[in-house]
């Protein structure tokens, strides 16, 4: 019997954060890599994750009627000892409390979020500071805020590397329309009077679209008043590095991008 | 009136009445709602007197002052606003007075100005778990001088209208082991019918009859079998029967010349995985059709045999008349969460006709008898298995529309996909017992419709695309509209015979509940519930 208002965390939070450019913080399609504890710990972990929290958090964390647990940072539980906290009272009314869980089952599933959410620090070739260099100088903070600075149309890429691998950010450099966050919709909206606008959708419901446009000004539209609306699934404004940069270039950037994460 | 304030006066409340509003009322001193204004409820169209309005499950309101000439011009007419978030309730409205429930509370409105009147409470005990879903309520029933609410904490208790003081509250089952209600209870002759919710934690489900009077239960049918009923029984391997499920947390119908009560009947546990139960698994995604003096089952129809992708029959049958197969019979639709609409026999239960309303990918159709022809390598699997529709069905819990007028049924539709995995599962009372889960496909690759069907056949009318799945119940009314809402906020209505639309409003939350229709001064109202909010519009 799943049922009740499950929805209210996917559709209408996730229509507003598309406004937030919060889609850099989608659910990564890369493999979380675990970088402490033990694989007992780990297999328990989710042994006790698949019996008990699948039915609201997804098979893998991936969200549903709860949230999307497969980000660095949750919300609710920033630190492991609010994460322990946090299973052991649950999140009145909707998350039950975890009161039958043993020490040991509350740890292992810490242990097990967590891994969720981890990306693996992976080997860099480049220089960070160069990689700084390039992206103050190569047009992306045209489009991007980055630790404060830029302009606020795509999504947001401050402290980057924590929520995506050196592997995702060169794929995304490289090739931008292959590796678009889920939640991340490029549209063409044809007006009556034959204006076109195009941009991001920052939110939408049945009857209107909100629509992100390059100036980073938003239109608000009436679906009725339109006389076409194509949604562009796989397009976005962003251009492929990989002719624009040399192979070293693109290493320094990546390097950069992935090294821009919280201080430890 | 100053509007009592919630956080602090959630005791029973008896406030005096404005002249007008007692007025309104009418008959306070007597019985305010005997059984046959609700059988007769097609004579008070203003009214809401039961979950669907009327017996029928059909939620259709013979109101026709607003319609497609002038639904432009509905506003706010007044909000309340709820103590709690993610409302579902169905309001009902009697003599000018409004009743809503939440979460083990219950209220009493102006159904004109929107004014609390009185407030009742009964404390969440802290140790309640609900397993699977969240901490809502869908309405209350009204007969005599009682409304009768289901609690989280499994009990069905009696509130005098005029005061909200409680009168008697009955224990229907122990929250300890999984049970909760959050369906509105169906009040009879002298009976008060309620189901439970359970389906997740591996319970017994079970449907109740209590005394209206004296809340001591008289009758209850186990939707599990036991050993009495052989047939059934043997539809469980080994002992799985013992933790097989099937709550029943959603309201049912009534026909009161055949003094028979329908009910669907949810899922069996473990939801995921069925390799410990093997068989059909009766009553689970069954409707079935029970005397209403005895709880005697009288027939039953399953819509998904052996599920194990947690497609719970919890709907609002919806009966009618109609010509099937040459001649005027009583029928029984059910557009299922399994993405078939059926037809029934409500006399009989025999299956009429069926066909899929929404995408599905698990059948190649019906058979003569109704029964699916399950496609192979859809069940759940370790490493996940790709059906539509997904956990949240096709459709769900809220209600379809059935309008006399254009003999068309109304279904909110939900088309979205999803992976299923199955994983080993130990029971523990009281504790989740899903045996699996899914992975929901993006909400990109989902959408919604309002989608009208003849009634009779299940053959498209028209459809209204939803950008998302639907998520609430529908409403029609003699003024040729049709009234519901959306996850995005959206309240909307639409031409019923058409599908234009004609009419929309932002409410600022998802729009998760059942619209209603009530008529006071002459003039009409709609009413529905966004998140925290109850909206009342009017011209």
């Amino acid at each position: 019997m799943m049922h009740a208002a499950w929805w209210r965390f996917t559709a209408i939070l996730m229509m507003a954060s598309l406004g937030a450019l919060a889609m850099s913080q989608a659910p990564s399609p890369e493999k979380a890599v675990d970088s402490s504890g033990t694989a007992s710990s780990l297999g328990l972990g989710q042994s006790l994750f698949e019996r008990n929290c699948v039915v609201c958090h997804g098979i893998g964390g991936t969200g549903g009627r709860g949230p999307n647990l497969t980000r660095s940072r949750l919300a609710r539980a920033p630190t492991d000892e609010a994460l322990q906290a946090l299973i052991e009272n649950g999140i009145p009314p909707e998350m039950p409390d975890g009161t039958f869980f043993t020490e040991a089952d509350v740890r292992a599933l810490v242990h097990y979020v967590r891994s969720l959410g981890l990306v693996a620090t992976q080997p860099l070739t480049g220089d960070p500071a160069r990689g700084g260099e390039l992206f103050a100088t190569r047009g992306c903070l045209a489009c991007h805020i980055e630790s404060g600075r830029g302009h606020g149309f795509g999504p947001e890429l401050t402290q980057l590397g924590e929520r995506r691998s050196a592997t995702y950010i060169r794929a995304a450099l490289v090739e931008p329309q292959a590796h678009l966050p889920s939640d991340f919709l490029w549209v063409r909206a044809r007006a009556a009077n034959g204006e076109v606008i195009e941009g991001i959708r920052a939110n939408e419901d049945t009857f209107s679209i909100q629509i992100k446009e390059r100036s980073g000004d938003y239109r608000s539209l009436r679906k009725a008043d339109l006389a076409a609306l194509d949604k562009l699934p796989g397009q976005t404004p962003m251009p492929s590095f990989d002719k624009s940069l040399t192979p070293a270039q693109l290493d320094d950037l990546v390097a950069y991008l992935a090294t821009s994460r919280d201080a430890p | 009136m100053k509007r009592p304030n919630l956080h602090h006066c959630w005791v029973p409340l008896a406030l005096t009445l404005t002249s007008s509003l007692a007025a309104a009322q009418g008959n306070v001193d007597g019985v305010k709602v005997p059984f046959e204004r609700i059988v007769n409820a097609g004579r008070e169209p203003g009214s809401w007197l039961t979950y669907s309005r009327d017996y029928s499950g059909a939620r259709y309101s013979p109101l026709s002052e607003i319609t497609a000439s002038n639904v432009q011009n509905l506003r706010i007419k007044w909000m309340y606003q709820f103590p709690d978030a993610g409302n579902e309730v169905s309001p009902l409205v009697v003599d000018g007075i409004m009743y809503v429930t939440g979460p083990n509370t219950a209220s009493a409105l102006d159904a004109r100005t929107g004014r609390v009147l009185w407030n009742w409470k009964r404390p969440i005990p802290a140790d309640f778990h609900a397993l699977g879903f969240g901490h809502v309520n869908r309405g209350g029933a009204v007969l005599g001088s009682n409304l009768y609410v289901g609690t989280l904490d499994g009990y069905l208790v009696a509130l005098d209208l005029k005061s909200g003081a409680e009168r008697w509250a009955s224990q229907v089952a122990d929250y300890h082991v999984g049970y909760s209600i959050t369906g509105a209870p169906l009040a009879l002759e002298n009976k008060v019918i309620t189901g439970v919710s359970g389906g997740e934690g591996g319970v017994r489900g079970l449907i109740d009859a209590y005394d209206a009077e004296s809340g001591k239960r008289v009758w209850r049918f186990w939707t599990i079998p036991g050993p009495d009923d052989q047939r059934a029984f043997h539809t469980w391997a080994g002992d799985s029967a013992q933790t097989g499920g099937g709550p029943t947390w959603v309201t049912g119908a009534y026909d009161p010349e055949l003094k028979l009560l329908y009910w669907g009947i949810g899922n069996p546990s473990p939801d995921w995985n069925g390799d410990a139960r093997a068989g059909d698994n009766l009553y689970t995604d069954s409707v079935v059709a029970l005397d209403t003096e005895t709880g005697r089952l009288r027939w039953h129809f399953q819509f998904t045999a052996h599920d194990t992708h947690d497609w719970d029959a919890c709907h609002v049958p919806v009966l009618f008349d109609g010509t099937a197969g040459g001649h005027r019979r009583k029928l029984l639709a059910n557009a299922n969460r399994n993405g078939f609409y059926y037809v029934l026999d409500r006399e009989s239960g025999a299956f009429v006709t069926g066909q899929a309303y929404s995408k599905q990918t698990w059948s190649k159709g019906l058979d003569a008898k109704g029964r699916a022809m399950v496609q192979p390598h859809t069940d759940p699997t370790l490493e996940g298995t790709l059906v539509w529709p997904n956990m949240n069905g096709a459709t769900l819990w809220f209600s379809p529309s059935y309008s006399p007028a254009t003999e068309l049924m109304y279904v909110p539709v939900r088309i979205k996909g999803a992976r299923y995995f199955k994983r080993a599962m130990d029971f523990k009372p009281g504790i989740f017992y899903p045996g699996g889960g899914e992975d929901e496909l993006s909400a990109l690759e989902a959408s919604g419709e309002i989608r009208a069907v003849h009634a009779t056949t299940g053959a498209v009318a028209w459809r209204f695309p939803l950008l998302t799945p639907a998520s609430s119940g529908v409403l029609s009314t003699a003024g040729n509209l049709v009234l519901s809402g959306t996850d995005e906020g959206n309240v909307f209505a639409l031409d019923a015979m058409s599908g234009k639309p004609l009419w929309d409003f932002e409410a600022g939350s998802a729009v998760e509940a059942n619209p209603i229709s009530y008529e006071l001064d002459n003039h009409q109202y709609i009413a529905i519930s966004a998140d925290r909010v109850l909206l009342v519009f009017g011209l």
